[in-house]
C-alpha cells in the first residue's frame, strides 16, 4: 500500500497476534486488488475484458457495492474511469491532448457491465480500477478481524482513511477521538479536528496528486463525463457507519462540486467541506 | 439514472450491509477451553432390585480443548477428555413369576477412570484453483483408554461447496478398533470370552446443506455403520449378542432465522434409525437459539426439547434361564422404550471470554414409547441429569 497505514489498538493480550492477522487481512486485499500486480484478481479481469470471468463472491459484492456507487451518484463516481491516467500525468504539469482525451471517454461507463453472483462481462474496452474502494474496504475488513476478537477501541488508519472501533475509554468513561482533518495546502498540519465515537472517516482532497499550470489546481480527481478534474472543493471529509461508506460519500461529494451540500444533507451525515479559499462548510445531520 | 435514490448513504448502506458470502475459511483464533459436567443417574426403584443396591451411575466429566490456526489454511483442533464413573450398574433383567421385572444390580460399587484423546486438523481450501474450490478436507484421530477397554479411531471428513456457496456437500469415513479387557475376569466366563476380544466399526455419512434463502437452511444425511466382533456386554448375564450389526440413519435438519431482539433461529430436527437387530428408532428435536446483547455483554439462550421412541431388539428378552446357544439380552438399551428429554444452553459472551451453562433432564420408560407400548416392565430404564459449566478464552 503506498500511504502509511497503521492500527492503534489497545494493550491487551494477543493483540500483537491480532494486528498482525489484521495486517494480513489489508494485505490480502492490496494483493489482491492491485493493479499494479499482474496476478491480481483485478488484473486477472481486465486481461479478460471483452469475455465472461468467473469472480468470487468477495469481488461480486465489491463490484456490486460500485454499481450502487455509480448510480447513486449519477454515473459520476466510476471505477471504469482510471484510464483517464493515460492522458493525465499529474508529475508533469501539461493539459492533455484533446482528442486523446475524447477518445477516451466512450471507454468509460459501468453501466455497460452485467454482473452476477459469480460472472462479470465487460466490454473489451473496458478497464476497472478499485483504487476508490479497496483502501476502505480493507479498513472495514481489519476492523471486522477485532471486532470479532472482541476489541471494541482503536483506530484503524489506512493512509488517512480510518476506521474508528470505538470510543477512548479514560477515567472519565468514554470520550470520543478527536481526530485531525488534514489541511488541504499545508499537508502535515491539521485544518481541524473532529469528534468522533466510531464508524468511518475518510477525506477525499484535491492534494493528493495534482499540477498547477496558469494559477489553476489540475487535481486526479475526474468527472468522468468530461474526463476533467473537478475543482469546486479542496478536499471533503465525511463520516459514516463505515470507512467505505466515508470514503464513497466524500468522493462523490468532491464529484458533485457545487451541488455536494445539497447533497450530502440529504444523506443525514456529519461532513466538513473545505472550499479552496479554505472556507470551513460542517455539516451536521438534520435531527 | 432512473435508479437515484433521494437516501444514497441508506441505498449505499444497504449494498455495503449484504455481506458478501464467504466461504468456510480458516479460523484465525487460538482457542482454550475448560468445561466440567457432572451425569448423574437417579436411584434404581427398590422395589424392582432384587438386592439393596439401588445407586446408579454417577460421573464427573473434565474436558480440555485447545485450537490453533496452523499457516494459513491448516486449524488443529485437540480435546483431551478425563472422566471418573462410579455407581453400580444393571446385571439383568428377569420377569419373575407375578409378571413383574426384577432388576439385578452389580453388587460392589465400580469405580473407573477413562482418559480419551483426539486430534483433528483440517484443511481449508478457500478459493483455491482460481476461486473455484471452496471446502474444507480434515482428518481426525481418537484415543480412549479405560482400565478395561481400549479404542483407536481415524476419521476423515470433507465439504465442498457448491452453487455460489448455497449448497454445501458433506462427507465423512470413520473407523474404530477397541479392544475389551473386562475387569475380574476370573469371576464369569463370559468375562473370560471376551477377554481380549475386539470390536470394529466401519461409518459412512452423506450429506448436503442447502440455503433456501437468507432465512432458511436444511440439511438432510443418509449414515452407515457397520459394526463387528464382540459386541455382547461381558458385565451382564445372559448377554449374547450376534456379532455384527448394521446400522441406519437418515435425517434431516433445518434452522430458520428470526430477527428477533438481537436475532433467533428455530432448529427443527429429525433422526430415523433402522438397524439389522430390528431396532428402528424416531428422534424430533425442537431447539430455539436467542441472542440477547446488552453491551458489554451479550447472551445466547437454547431451551431444546426432545423426544425420541425406539422399538426392541429381536433377541431382547426378559427370561431368566434362556438356551445357552440362543442370542438373548436384557440390556434396557434394547427394549422398546421412548423417552423425553428437556434442557437449557446459555452463554455470556464479553470480550475474548465466553462462560456457558448447561443443564439437560432426561427421563425414560417403556410408556413414552406412546404408541405399540409394551407390558413388560424394564426397571433398568434411567432417568438423569447433567450439568455442565464451562469457560472459553480467545485470543
Amino acid at each position: 500500500m503506498a500511504s502509511p497505514c497503521c492500527f492503534h489498538l489497545p494493550d491487551l493480550p494477543g493483540i500483537h497476534t491480532l494486528a498482525q492477522q489484521m495486517e494480513e487481512e489489508v494485505r490480502r486485499i492490496e494483493q489482491k486488488y492491485s493493479r499494479y500486480r499482474h496476478d491480481s484478481v483485478l488484473s486477472r479481469l481486465n486481461e479478460h475484458a471483452g469475455q465472461a470471468s468467473v469472480i468470487d463472491a468477495e469481488t461480486a459484492w465489491l463490484l456490486n457495492y460500485a454499481r450502487v456507487c455509480f448510480e447513486q451518484s449519477d454515473g459520476l463516481f466510476d471505477i471504469s474511469s482510471g484510464i483517464l491516467r493515460s492522458v493525465w500525468n499529474f508529475r508533469h504539469p501539461a493539459l492533455p491532448d484533446s482528442a486523446a482525451l475524447q477518445r477516451l471517454l466512450p471507454r468509460i461507463g459501468l453501466g455497460r457491465l452485467t454482473l452476477n453472483d459469480n460472472e462479470l462481462r465487460m466490454p473489451a474496452d473496458m478497464e476497472l480500477d478499485f483504487g476508490g474502494i479497496g483502501k476502505e474496504y480493507a479498513a472495514d475488513c481489519a476492523a471486522a478481524i477485532a471486532r470479532n476478537a472482541g476489541v471494541h477501541q482503536g483506530i484503524i488508519d489506512l493512509g488517512g482513511d480510518l476506521h474508528i472501533l470505538g470510543p477512548k475509554i479514560s477515567a472519565q468513561g468514554e470520550e470520543p477521538w478527536l481526530l485531525g482533518v488534514r489541511h488541504p495546502r499545508k499537508p502535515q498540519q491539521a485544518i481541524a479536528q473532529l469528534p468522533v465515537y466510531r464508524g468511518g472517516m475518510a477525506t477525499s482532497g484535491d492534494y493528493e496528486r495534482y499540477f498547477e499550470l496558469e494559477g489553476r489546481r489540475y487535481c486526479h480527481l475526474l468527472n468522468p463525463q468530461s474526463g476533467w478534474p473537478v475543482s469546486h472543493w479542496a478536499s471533503v471529509t465525511v463520516l459514516a457507519p463505515s470507512c467505505l461508506l466515508a470514503g464513497t460519500l466524500s468522493s462523490i461529494a468532491m464529484l458533485r462540486e457545487a451541488a455536494a451540500v445539497d447533497w450530502l444533507q440529504e444523506q443525514d451525515v456529519h461532513a466538513l467541506l473545505i472550499d479552496p479559499a479554505l472556507q470551513l462548510r460542517p455539516l451536521t445531520p438534520e435531527v | 439514472m432512473s435508479k437515484h435514490t433521494l437516501n444514497s448513504l441508506a441505498a449505499l448502506a444497504a449494498a455495503a450491509a449484504t455481506l458478501p458470502v464467504q466461504a468456510e475459511s480458516a479460523p484465525t483464533e487460538q482457542v482454550m477451553a475448560y468445561r466440567f459436567s457432572q451425569y448423574q443417574e437417579a436411584d434404581a426403584p427398590r422395589a424392582r432390585t432384587f438386592t439393596p443396591t439401588t445407586e446408579r451411575y454417577s460421573i464427573d466429566i473434565h474436558q480440555f480443548r485447545y485450537g490453533r490456526p496452523l499457516g494459513d489454511d491448516w486449524y488443529l483442533n485437540s480435546e483431551f477428555q478425563y472422566e471418573t464413573l462410579s455407581g453400580a450398574s444393571p446385571m439383568q433383567t428377569y420377569q419373575n413369576a407375578n409378571g413383574q421385572s426384577v432388576l439385578l444390580m452389580s453388587g460392589a460399587s465400580i469405580n473407573e477412570t477413562r482418559y480419551d484423546l483426539k486430534v483433528t486438523p483440517k484443511r481449508y481450501f478457500s478459493g483455491a484453483l482460481n476461486g473455484q474450490l471452496d471446502g474444507t478436507l480434515g482428518t481426525s484421530l481418537a484415543l480412549s483408554q479405560e482400565n478395561d477397554y481400549q479404542s483407536v479411531a481415524l476419521g476423515a471428513d470433507g465439504s465442498l461447496e457448491l452453487f455460489n456457496k448455497h449448497t454445501t456437500l458433506l462427507g465423512s469415513v470413520s473407523m474404530s478398533l477397541d479392544e475389551l479387557s473386562p475387569s475380574d475376569a476370573y469371576i464369569s466366563p463370559d468375562r473370560q470370552r471376551a477377554d481380549g476380544r475386539g470390536k470394529r466399526s466401519v461409518s459412512i455419512y452423506e450429506g448436503v446443506s442447502q440455503v433456501i434463502d437468507k432465512n432458511r437452511v436444511v440439511q438432510v444425511g443418509l449414515g452407515y455403520t457397520q459394526l463387528s466382533g464382540y459386541l455382547s456386554d461381558p458385565y451382564k448375564f445372559e448377554d449374547r449378542r450376534p456379532d455384527r450389526r448394521g446400522q441406519l440413519t437418515l435425517s434431516g435438519q433445518y434452522r430458520h432465522f428470526f430477527p428477533l431482539w438481537d436475532g433467533a433461529a428455530l432448529h427443527g430436527d429429525y433422526r430415523y434409525y433402522s438397524d439389522d437387530w430390528g431396532i428402528r428408532s424416531h428422534t424430533l428435536t425442537a431447539r430455539w437459539a436467542q441472542s440477547v446483547s446488552l453491551a458489554p455483554f451479550s447472551f445466547r439462550f437454547i431451551p431444546m426439547m426432545r423426544y425420541y421412541r425406539q422399538t426392541q431388539a429381536d433377541f431382547y428378552s426378559l427370561e431368566q434361564n434362556p438356551p445357552d446357544d440362543q442370542l438373548n439380552s436384557s440390556d434396557a438399551r434394547l427394549s422398546s422404550y421412548g423417552a423425553f428429554s428437556y434442557g437449557l444452553e446459555s452463554r455470556i459472551l464479553y470480550q475474548q471470554w465466553t462462560l456457558s451453562i448447561d443443564w439437560q433432564q432426561y427421563l425414560s420408560s417403556e410408556d413414552f414409547a406412546l404408541v405399540q407400548t409394551t407390558n413388560n416392565e424394564t426397571p433398568a430404564l434411567v432417568d438423569y441429569s447433567i450439568l455442565s459449566l464451562g469457560i472459553e478464552y480467545r485470543y
